[in-house]
């Protein structure tokens, strides 16, 4: 069964997807929000503030604006992720968290479902 | 719960901890992740493509090219940080201009909307920068290679000298591009007539090099590993796609009422020999897509919208001798064999609000003061009474020349009756961009202050024309009557 494209490769099988994120999707899931956030908030705070005038008279007079604003941004980048990441982390779903028993024989996979005990003497 | 026990649930606990791996869903390789598969986009030509080929020169031409234009005497395109300036061409933003920034990207966005609604996703196919700078990679990806069943046979391969010299190839152009991408980037907000040299002579400063080498890293690894994985999990457009589309937008979808059902036959049979539609399954759409998925499938949200599925599809209708278009752009209404409705309320609603928005900004461009005044009270005394009969309040006051001209202005002040501005300067020289600050004190005879607070006005005139520019409120106190 060959066609007249078949040029010697494995069948082409469209990917298929799960739910489950990967590595990638949770680390943009956290670092690119606060990016852009970071961003625009850098952007939003130094319209109204003049890094210049908050400086000038203090022992930072002087600093490179330029570091300035990279700081500012780094900062809120570093900022805005811990919270992406802490959203993510509260958002696993409880069970695993509460990571269950590997199914037993029995067919129990959580201590919750086995018949409750009396408390040892 | 006596000890024993405690300490058999936290054994417990500790081998549950260790056991996380819960059953794996059927077919999953035993991971909690699912796998990225690599995506090997196969080369194709064709009038889409051929499209996507021109976007990227003309916008990539830009980016790179726009950095260098100069403009009276200083760089076109230049977003001067420290100086707290943006300057595009003729036009030059202050932070107090900040309102022209929201309203443009307002427009972009309601533009995006537009065209979203009209043609689709064409800015994710042709225009965005994820798109353009990825399409770049996999052609130097191509070059070095060979196209896709080469680059799966190497990529299988065990490591060789000939695979590592060309991996070796493939990432240093990969980095080369990469930094002059950050560089040029970095040239928007430095100038990158002073960059160039200075980065060549190793002495850049150290928060330019950090973005370059940021911007850099960034290109490189969003063009060159993450790709279609950036519209897949970091872009918000593809989420709300489907809230854009209507059943007359531009699709690329596959006419599945055609195509089925699909199947392999002799080249120039025809499907119905064998009781099969026109799709020949050859999957070479599947094979170009740079993202990887099967259009066969229907609308999906990782469907960019480039259409080279279609260009595959027709070069294949093409050798069977069939009609082209099994795939192609089309609308929901064609497919089902409905009229198509261009003109749709939406579209003179996002149309309207986009002129709307454009020609404010134009006005308001047009008539923007080019004086910025900013008034502050001398904060140690609220007034001060004298002995002549007078009650003086003073202020800073600092005067910004946002024009692109030298400009001589006279600063005067009203409100009450009687009231005298008395400053070193009778009229004030400022440069294109200068500010200067002065201090002021107005005076009032006694008998005019009829309250604690009285509003006045700052006004500044033209020195030479007398024409009143700008007006600024501010306050002047006095002892209660």
């Amino acid at each position: 069964m060959s066609t007249a494209f078949d040029d010697n490769e494995e069948p082409v099988v469209a990917r298929e997807r799960s739910d489950k994120p990967g590595p990638i999707r949770l680390i943009s899931a956290v670092l690119w929000p606060g990016f852009v956030i970071a961003f625009i908030a850098t952007a939003v705070v130094f319209s109204f503030i003049d890094p210049y005038h908050v400086l000038d008279g203090t022992r930072y007079a002087g600093a490179s604006l330029f570091g300035v604003y990279t700081l500012c941004f780094l900062f809120l980048w570093l900022v805005i992720s811990l919270s992406a990441a802490a959203t993510l982390w509260f958002l696993k779903p409880g069970l695993e968290v509460a990571t269950p028993l590997p199914r037993t024989q029995q067919g129990r996979s959580h201590p919750s479902d086995s018949p409750p005990t009396e408390p040892q003497a | 719960m006596s000890g024993t026990s405690a300490r058999s649930q936290q054994t417990a606990t500790k081998a549950r901890r260790t056991n996380v791996v819960v059953e794996p869903p059927a077919g999953d390789a035993g991971t909690l992740y699912e796998k990225r598969q690599k995506v090997y986009p196969r080369a194709i030509v064709g009038r889409y493509e051929q499209l996507r080929r021109i976007a990227v020169f003309v916008l990539l031409g830009l980016y790179y090219g726009l950095a260098w234009v100069q403009y009276d005497g200083r760089q076109a395109v230049l977003f001067d940080l420290p100086a707290r300036k943006f300057h595009i061409f003729g036009l030059s933003l202050w932070p107090q201009d900040l309102i022209y920034l929201v309203a443009m990207m307002i427009v972009a966005a309601l533009a995006l909307f537009f065209f979203t609604m009209v043609a689709g996703r064409i800015w994710c196919g042709y225009a965005c920068p994820q798109t353009v700078w990825t399409e770049t990679f996999v052609w130097i990806e191509r070059w070095v290679e060979g196209d896709r069943s080469k680059r799966i046979k190497l990529d299988r391969a065990p490591m060789s000298p000939e695979k590592l010299r060309k991996k070796a190839i493939k990432h240093s152009l990969w980095i080369l591009f990469a930094a002059w991408t950050g560089l040029t980037f970095v040239g928007y907000f430095t100038p990158i007539r002073e960059l160039l040299p200075n980065t060549l002579a190793l002495s850049l400063g150290p928060w330019e090099t950090f973005w370059v080498i940021f911007y850099s890293f960034a290109t490189y690894g969003n063009a060159g590993w993450l790709r279609e994985q950036v519209c897949f999990y970091m872009c918000p457009y593809a989420r709300f796609q489907s809230s854009m589309f209507d059943k007359n937008t531009l699709i690329v979808s596959y006419d599945s009422q055609r195509g089925e059902p699909r199947g392999s036959r002799r080249r120039n049979a025809t499907g119905d020999e064998h009781g099969l539609g026109d799709c020949i399954d050859c999957t070479l759409c599947v094979q170009v897509c740079p993202t990887g998925i099967d259009i066969r499938d229907g609308l999906q949200y990782q469907c960019i919208g480039c259409g080279v599925c279609a260009d595959a599809c027709d070069s294949v209708m093409d050798k069977m001798g069939y009609a082209p278009g099994l795939i192609s752009y089309t609308t929901e209404n064609t497919l089902s064999g409905e009229q198509v409705r261009i003109f749709r309320p939406r579209l003179f609603l996002y149309a309207g609000l986009i002129l709307a928005i454009l020609a404010a900004v134009l006005v308001s461009l047009q008539t923007r003061s080019l004086v910025d005044i900013d008034v502050i009270r001398d904060r140690n005394a609220l007034y001060r009474a004298t002995d002549d009969g007078f009650v003086e309040n003073v202020y800073t006051v600092s005067l910004l020349n946002k024009s692109q001209a030298p400009q001589r202005w006279v600063l005067g002040a009203s409100g009450i009756e009687g009231l005298e501005l008395i400053s070193d300067d009778a009229a004030i020289m400022l440069a294109a961009g200068e500010v200067r600050r002065s201090f002021v004190t107005l005076r009032v005879p006694a008998t005019a202050v009829t309250s604690l607070s009285q509003t006045i006005l700052f006004i500044v005139t033209d020195a030479d024309s007398g024409e009143v520019l700008h007006e600024e409120e501010a306050r002047f106190l006095g002892p209660a009557r």
